[in-house]
């Protein structure tokens, strides 16, 4: 239906299409949040940067630099559970020691309801996202409760994790090795550490190699509960594109349970990331489990921006021609060009496919 | 087609020879010119050699998919890419030097550096407050000519520290060439990489 759009415009529609069908609403952020929320999470922000201002009570605020906390903030904690999905401009840094950019984001937000359900439907929408913004693309994912028992069982203390887990997103096993002397950790602690992290590939011969290492009770429970998402996005038929991969272990002040990054081969970062996030509801005081993901469309500005070779389909040249002949002519052209542009004179740089020309003066 | 960024200078020679080595060689790589880009359609790679310092830059952007790049540099400026592989060549240390006879009053310290964000990090967890002096090259000059109290630098063999009449007080990092990669690339060329990977873990 909008398939004359440019490829940038489309992608928002289609994904609305593909929330709207699982039943999720629109949330539309239309309020500022006050500055100290951000400040206090700041490390669930993967930006460094947010723009403030004071509001008319002199309190400061900040302008949206993210969407989920927003809902987390403002979702009743009911027993009912809540599907939305937003499309707003955030604004932040593009990169570090870059500067402010209003960025487009969407996401998707699933609030209460079961867990294992609610983690089979948000991954199937994800890989959904995916599927519509490029034919090629695969859905890494990990388990946040299957590194904390590893680390619980490889006897990594709380205050070393922050690095351990540094290592594992980078996936350097020399630096395992390195870290694991520093700790004096036991060499069936450092060499299980270095086995598992190196598990990655199709999601099912992943799982597989890993019910060698379901080593407690934490690590059983959550390979069985990513065996129980393999097969439920399996009667979608996407199990293909799920990969196993620690390397997308999230920060566990906020994130718990199946963590996740979606890539495309044109872009160079993920463009897709999300993952259970009740740890953050639990600092917000809310009673509810919620998972979600957001899609950064920013990363695929320069992949749709691919330069048409024309300008324009038709270019419609009137000259002296009244405006009801100019209109008539594009009335009974429109449905033969993609596109009409109609000029008085040659314009200099538009590049079109086709030109017609009806000036007064040609036609006499 | 693989894209490899590796270091121009004698670094990269001996990286490029360690490639070279697992049959990933490319003969116009040879020529003595000046050309930057090297490619081999039939092994379906191509080299870039690039600044050393600009290697995780390229890789991060995906305008390569793998590089080799010193563990200095990834410490300094922290790209969000993949450490695959210890390649254990081009080792060197990052130091704390000053000029033989200097003496530390404990104060604040002016330090000369390349590595601006490796040494504030090590100062402060040292709890020492210094101002940096950021210096692209010839960092041993600033102690001398009392541009700055130390200098945090790499240091290799110690030769030029020596010949400036200056000396290590204390080693603080290790250092040596690393095999990054791509983190999107990575997923869809795993396969080749992951291989490269393998044989060279084999010549190391």
């Amino acid at each position: 239906m909008f398939s004359n759009l440019p490829a940038k415009e489309q992608l928002p529609l289609k994904l609305r299409a593909v929330y709207e069908l699982y039943g999720y609403k629109k949330y539309n952020m239309d309020k500022f949040e006050p500055y100290d929320m951000y400040l206090e999470n700041k490390s669930f922000l993967k930006y460094e940067g947010i723009i403030t201002f004071t509001n008319t009570n002199g309190r400061l605020m900040a302008l949206k630099p993210d969407v989920t906390m927003s809902i987390v903030k403002n979702t009743s904690d009911s027993s009912e559970s809540n599907k939305l999905y937003y499309n707003e401009n955030v604004f932040r840094r593009q990169q570090a020691g870059g500067e402010f950019c209003e960025i487009n984001q969407m996401g998707l937000e699933f609030i209460g309801g079961d867990d294992n359900y609610s983690e089979a439907e948000v991954t199937l929408l994800a890989l959904r996202s995916l599927e519509a913004i490029d034919n090629e693309y695969v859905l890494n994912i990990a388990h946040m409760g299957y590194i904390s028992s590893l680390l619980d069982y490889c006897g990594v203390e709380n205050r070393n994790r922050e690095k351990c887990l540094r290592l594992i997103k980078q996936k350097n096993t020399h630096g395992i090795n390195d870290f694991a002397s520093e700790l004096k950790l036991e060499n069936t602690a450092k060499d299980t550490l270095k086995a598992v992290i190196t598990i990655s590939g199709g999601l099912y011969s992943c799982i597989e190699k890993l019910s060698a290492f379901a080593l407690n009770k934490g690590m059983t429970e959550a390979i069985d509960e990513m065996k129980g998402l393999y097969n439920a996005v399996k009667e979608a038929g996407l199990e293909s594109k799920l990969q196993l991969d620690f390397s997308v272990v999230n920060d566990p002040d906020y994130y718990n349970g199946i963590v996740f990054q979606g890539f495309i081969p044109s872009t160079p970062r993920a463009v897709l990331s999300g993952g259970r996030y009740d740890n953050l509801m639990r600092r917000f005081g809310k009673e509810q489990n919620a998972i979600g993901f957001a899609l950064y469309l920013g990363e695929l500005d320069r992949v749709f921006r691919k330069t048409d070779e024309y300008d324009t389909d038709l270019l419609l040249l009137y000259g002296n021609a009244g405006a009801d002949r100019v209109v008539k002519e594009v009335e009974r052209l429109k449905n033969s060009y993609e596109s009409i542009r109609a000029e008085k004179t040659l314009p200099v740089g538009i590049r079109a496919r086709n030109i017609i020309n009806i000036s007064e003066s040609e036609v006499n | 087609m693989l894209n490899i960024a590796l270091p121009k200078g004698r670094l990269g020679d001996k990286i490029y020879s360690l490639f070279s080595d697992v049959g990933l060689g490319c003969p116009s790589m040879n020529e003595d010119n000046r050309k930057l880009i090297f490619e081999s359609s039939e092994k379906e790679i191509r080299y870039l050699l690039v600044k050393p310092s600009d290697v995780a830059i390229y890789v991060e952007h995906g305008a390569a998919d793998i590089g080799v790049v010193g563990r200095d540099i990834l410490l300094e400026t922290k790209p969000d890419v993949y450490e695959l592989l210890d390649l254990k060549i081009g080792k060197c240390s990052l130091a704390v030097a000053a000029k033989n006879g200097w003496i530390d009053d404990g104060g604040s310290l002016r330090v000369a550096t390349k590595y601006p964000n490796v040494a504030q990090s090590y100062f402060s967890s040292q709890n020492r407050q210094i101002e940096i002096i950021k210096l692209n090259g010839s960092i041993e000059l600033a102690p001398i000519l009392g541009l700055s109290d130390v200098i945090f630098d790499i240091v290799e063999t110690g030769t030029t520290l020596r010949e400036n009449d200056l000396s290590v007080i204390t080693t603080v990092i290790h250092s040596s060439a690393r095999l990054i990669a791509n983190k999107s690339r990575y997923q869809f060329k795993s396969a080749f990489i992951d291989n490269i990977c393998r044989e060279l873990e084999q010549r190391i």
